[in-house]
């Protein structure tokens, strides 16, 4: 299965060559344009997206005519803008589009809310590889090199928050957020202790690198 | 009370008044003139009794010698020339009278000439007795005699009762209609007023563009005017004080705008660096767009300062413009020659008022900006002359529809193009500051294909 695409249009380079760089170092792949227009040309020989990163000033045309192209192929819309007032917000969303994001946002919100609305509109491609690991997180099933590998539960479950954001230093309070709930006020060091099974078990233990004062990383020597 | 209610109601009080003594007086003096001439009819009458009674009484006087033949005779002579209303007294005695009165009960006559009268009330009629005394000629001892003659005068007081009841009934009617034509008539006269108080209350409601259409002559005509004059004055302030208010809010939101992108995308890029596995030139691009958003963030906060500090007045004193212009050639000609564009530079003004710093500036962003509009090889004009300063150039132009918009603060005809020439959007809304700051004017004349003239026109001193 391949990785989800995103289409990302955004005239301001600065926010958009961050933006994709955080999106394909967890894996997904980015399909950029800085021109409404010439985005909503490409259209026409290219709309295999899952999801559409829209900012509402565009040159060439803006986020809210270029929504009703992407209705037309059925791709989710996440608005990113600095409009904050209320008209637009409300344009956006009676409109039809899954999310709207206000700059300036953090890449952690933006990456969440992107896995939300593709697991709401059923694209969320739930199998993840990391090296000759296959993480299939609606099947609960981890693989390596095709041999299956049986974890407790608990470890799958922070296996696949590190999968999920490969590359990406993730908060103990984020796994504890992601596998128990918001409202769950557990001992952080439960977490600790998974990640030390997980790498012992995996042989991971230096790709799951310990990143001081933030968290854990699983990392991937990218070419 | 309302002032139509007061005023209506003072001149029906001051009508009834005047009816009511007009009338008073009329019926008084009418009245009077009627009775008297009852009266003086009745006297008349009673004379002629009298006159008749007398000569009678000497015709027959030579066979009167005893009282009591006088006293028949008298009875007859009375008789013959009385009717039934007279009444003959002689010492006290009733001699002739067919009345159920004794007039001399009520009235008691001394002298012989004129007679004395006096009305009375009697059964609820009037009655008028008139009396005299009368002297019988030749006669010692011959008695006291006096001579009555009684009317009833109840139909004289009849009309003039009747004439009281017509005068009230007139005057009713003129009553009634003239406090309907009073009321009328000043409500008429009051309604500019009233037209003048709607236009008000409307006006303080918020709807400034209500006058009132008043047009009479008079002092709410001319009040109305004055009024009119009030509200067309509140409008225009209120409408100036309106547009800087959304000015003001459009400038805010467009400063709130332009500092988010670069916040963002340094918040981004800082997050990335901190969170993400990057590859080494990865993390070298990062940081190069942590710089660049950096300057442009700092470069963004010094124009909005410029522009916000410029409410003070710049000192202005005459300057030498030669220098001027060659500063200005000094500060463009790298970015001009990487366009491969050429600035030519014509003055022919020796001196002129202003503030060199900040002009300096103005026709730097002028000559960048006619550069970014030209294509290579093109040459851009800058001169100077008395009135001010031109730049010209003969580049992509400008669309009407844009002119008027692009001093204002973060406009930028093509957002994409002028983020690559590295345009805010702030250098114009500078100029047309700076220039207005000199009291003078900034005037874009554009035709698209053509170029451009932006003239800045100071103010002669």
């Amino acid at each position: 299965m391949a990785a989800n695409r995103i289409l990302l249009v955004e005239d301001d380079h600065a926010i958009a060559d961050a933006v994709a760089l955080n999106l394909r170092t967890v894996g997904y792949e980015v399909v950029f344009f800085d021109d409404g227009g010439i985005a909503a040309d490409s259209l026409k020989t290219d709309h295999s997206y899952d999801l559409a990163l829209l900012d509402i000033m565009l040159p060439g045309m803006d986020g809210f005519e270029l929504f009703a192209r992407m209705e037309k192929y059925n791709i989710p819309v996440i608005y990113m803008t600095a409009r904050t007032d209320s008209e637009s917000e409300v344009r956006g969303l009676r409109d039809g589009a899954e999310d709207y994001i206000v700059k300036p946002f953090a890449i952690v919100t933006l990456l969440v809310r992107i896995e939300k609305v593709l697991t709401r509109t059923g694209r969320l491609n739930q199998v993840y590889r990391y090296r000759d690991f296959t993480l299939d997180a609606e099947n609960r099933t981890l693989t390596r090199a095709g041999e299956p590998i049986d974890l407790p539960p608990l470890e799958f479950d922070v296996f696949t928050v590190l999968i999920k954001n490969k590359n990406r230093t993730v908060s103990r309070d984020r796994i504890l957020n992601e596998i128990w709930g918001e409202d769950y006020f557990g001992d952080i060091r439960t977490v600790d202790v998974r990640i030390a099974n997980l790498r012992k078990k995996l042989g991971l233990s230096e790709e799951i690198r310990t990143i001081s004062k933030a968290g854990y990383r699983l990392e991937e020597a990218r070419k | 009370m309302k002032l139509r209610k007061k005023v209506s109601l003072l001149c029906s009080l001051v009508l009834v008044l005047a009816v009511g003594v007009c009338s008073t007086i009329l019926i008084d003096r009418a009245g009077d003139k009627i009775l008297n001439l009852t009266y003086a009819n009745t006297q008349q009458k009673q004379q002629a009794l009298v006159t008749a009674f007398t000569n009678m009484l000497t015709y027959y006087h030579d066979e009167l010698d005893s009282s009591v033949t006088s006293r028949s005779l008298m009875k007859y002579c009375f008789s013959q020339v009385a009717d039934a209303e007279a009444v003959l007294k002689a010492d006290g005695e009733t001699l002739c009278s067919s009345l159920s009165i004794d007039p001399g009960e009520y009235l008691t006559p001394v002298s012989p000439s004129l007679p004395e009268y006096r009305v009375i009330r009697e059964d609820g009629r009037r009655l008028l007795i008139a009396g005299s005394t009368v002297l019988l000629y030749r006669q010692q001892n011959s008695p006291e005699c006096l001579v009555y003659l009684v009317q009833d005068i109840t139909s004289v007081y009849d009309q003039i009762h009747s004439l009281i009841r017509q005068f009230a009934v007139i005057g009713a009617v003129f009553i009634g209609l003239g406090v309907s034509l009073i009321a009328l008539l000043v409500r008429r006269s009051l309604l500019p007023l009233q037209k003048l108080q709607i236009a008000a209350s409307h006006i303080a409601a918020g709807n400034y563009t209500e006058r009132a259409a008043v047009s009479s002559a008079d002092e709410v005509g001319a009040l109305a005017k004055d009024f009119n004059t009030m509200a067309a004055s509140v409008e225009q302030r209120i409408g100036e004080l309106t547009e800087t208010a959304e000015r003001q809010r459009l400038f805010i939101s467009g400063v709130t705008h332009e500092f988010k992108t670069p916040l963002t995308a340094l918040l981004l890029n800082v997050d990335s660096l901190q969170n993400t596995c990057m590859r080494e030139d990865e993390q070298a691009e990062t940081l190069d767009r942590i710089s660049q958003q950096s300057r442009w963030l700092e470069q963004l906060v010094q124009k909005l300062l410029k522009l916000i500090t410029l409410n003070q007045l710049p000192a202005l004193k005459p300057v030498s413009v030669p220098p001027l212009l060659d500063r200005v050639r000094d500060n463009t000609e790298a970015s001009l020659s990487a366009r491969g564009i050429t600035l030519e530079t014509c003055c022919t003004v020796d001196r002129l008022n202003l503030d060199a710093d900040l002009m300096q500036s103005v026709l730097v962003n002028l000559v960048d900006n006619a550069a970014k509009a030209s294509s290579a090889g093109q040459t851009v004009m800058l001169s100077a002359s008395p009135e001010g300063f031109t730049v010209q150039d003969r580049g992509c132009g400008i669309p009407q529809d844009e002119i008027n918009r692009i001093t204002e603060p973060f406009y930028m005809v093509d957002r994409s193009r002028s983020k690559k020439t590295g345009g805010m959007g702030l250098g114009l809304a500078l100029v047309k500051e700076i220039v207005a700051a000199h009291g003078g004017t900034l005037e874009i004349k554009s035709e698209v294909g053509a170029g451009t003239t932006a003239r800045v026109l100071l103010k002669q001193s």
